[in-house]
């Protein structure tokens, strides 16, 4: 393995969990996020010399994922697949991930679910979160500090039920 | 529950969702978008640079048929169909996908269709409408999504819907080494918007 792919498999060792969660919490539904990060991140490496100087190149990647409304036809499945962000979506309920917070996520609006998945999955600070979504710090921490609110009460709303259980 | 409890515990909830994907099939489908790269800077695709130019005039307000164009071939009219209802809403079937071989004939179609589309050819991306724009006007079928419809009226002012038809050859070392893969992707532009495409 070369020093550049070397570097991408590190690379993608320490982000793809990330950026699947993060596309998760945008789409609803985890085999799209796999199939989109995983496009991403080919992206990704068939431009990395580019993409490994971007401040966050897992938020180039969690945003290119976004930004992907893929149909993947292959000729012998004859699978189709062409989703959107711009279609209606539902949660997917064998996501991996509690429905009901998954739904609270997704309620959010978008800049504030966005400010969150940076921070909590990409692991981005309110510096860089700034810069990758181009707004001022401030703005950031106050998307974070509203939607913190809305999740709060969810949250601890999930943790009752489970401990009631 | 601090702000940091609320964090973590968001993020705990998470845990269970893991990327499974094998590294080496993202490294060979990365690979597949630099064949096709280079292939385009040496003038393979030839198809690319004809389709601009009438993508471009339909952006402009919809143009006649580029000259010399002809007849869409039978094996397009298969892989493909253009209809508009009474109510006006353009419905786009692509029965065979792979089948398609000249993306200019679907431009075309969708010019004489009057629907505010756009085919490019590559691996494309464009700016979404604003974060208030909930879909309406632009629709796919829930299985699949080989239909899609478009209502022009419902649309934002000035969106485009864009096709970006992407061949790839299957990545080496695969069991698909026989296969063609062709991505399309397709979605709202937001008005004033570009497409930027990697051939």
């Amino acid at each position: 393995m070369g020093g550049l792919e070397e570097d991408f498999a590190e690379f993608y060792a320490a982000y793809r969990d990330g950026c699947v969660r993060a596309v998760l919490a945008a789409v609803g539904d985890a085999a799209l996020a796999e199939d989109l990060v995983a496009e991403a991140f080919a992206r990704a490496w068939a431009s990395w010399s580019k993409v490994s100087r971007h401040p966050a190149p897992q938020a180039w990647v969690v945003r290119t994922a976004y930004n992907t409304h893929v149909s993947w036809w292959r000729r012998r499945r004859r699978e189709v697949r062409l989703d959107g962000h711009d279609a209606a979506a539902g949660v997917d309920v064998d996501a991996g991930v509690d429905a009901k917070v998954l739904a609270a996520l997704r309620r959010l609006p978008a800049r504030q679910r966005d400010v969150v998945v940076l921070r909590i999955f990409l692991d981005l600070d309110t510096q860089a979160t700034a810069r990758v979504l181009d707004i001022a710090e401030g703005t950031v921490r106050a998307h974070l500090s509203r939607a913190v609110a809305s999740l709060r009460e969810l949250l601890a709303t999930v943790d009752v039920q489970k401990d009631g259980r | 529950m601090t702000d940091n409890q609320v964090l973590d515990a968001l993020k705990d909830s998470f845990a269970g969702v893991r990327m499974n994907r094998p590294l080496e099939t993202v490294l060979a489908r990365g690979r597949s978008h630099r064949r096709q790269r280079r292939a385009a800077a040496g003038g393979t695709l030839v198809l690319a640079a004809g389709l601009v130019a009438v993508a471009a005039a339909g952006a402009l307000g919809g143009a006649a048929p580029p000259a010399g164009s002809e007849a869409t071939p039978p094996q397009l009219a298969a892989a493909w169909s253009v209809a508009t209802d009474k109510h006006g809403t353009i419905t786009v079937e692509l029965r065979h996908p792979n089948d398609i071989a000249d993306p200019s004939a679907l431009q075309r179609a969708l010019t004489a269709a009057h629907a505010p589309a756009i085919v490019r050819i590559g691996d494309c991306t464009w700016p979404s409408p604003g974060r208030g724009y909930g879909g309406e006007g632009f629709s796919t079928d829930a299985e699949g999504g080989r239909t899609i419809r478009i209502t022009p009226s419902k649309l934002p002012n000035g969106a485009l819907v864009v096709f970006a038809i992407d061949g790839q050859l299957a990545p080496s070392g695969t069991t698909e080494r026989e296969g063609r893969w062709v991505v399309i992707r397709a979605g709202v532009m937001a008005p004033g918007g570009t497409v930027t495409c990697e051939p």
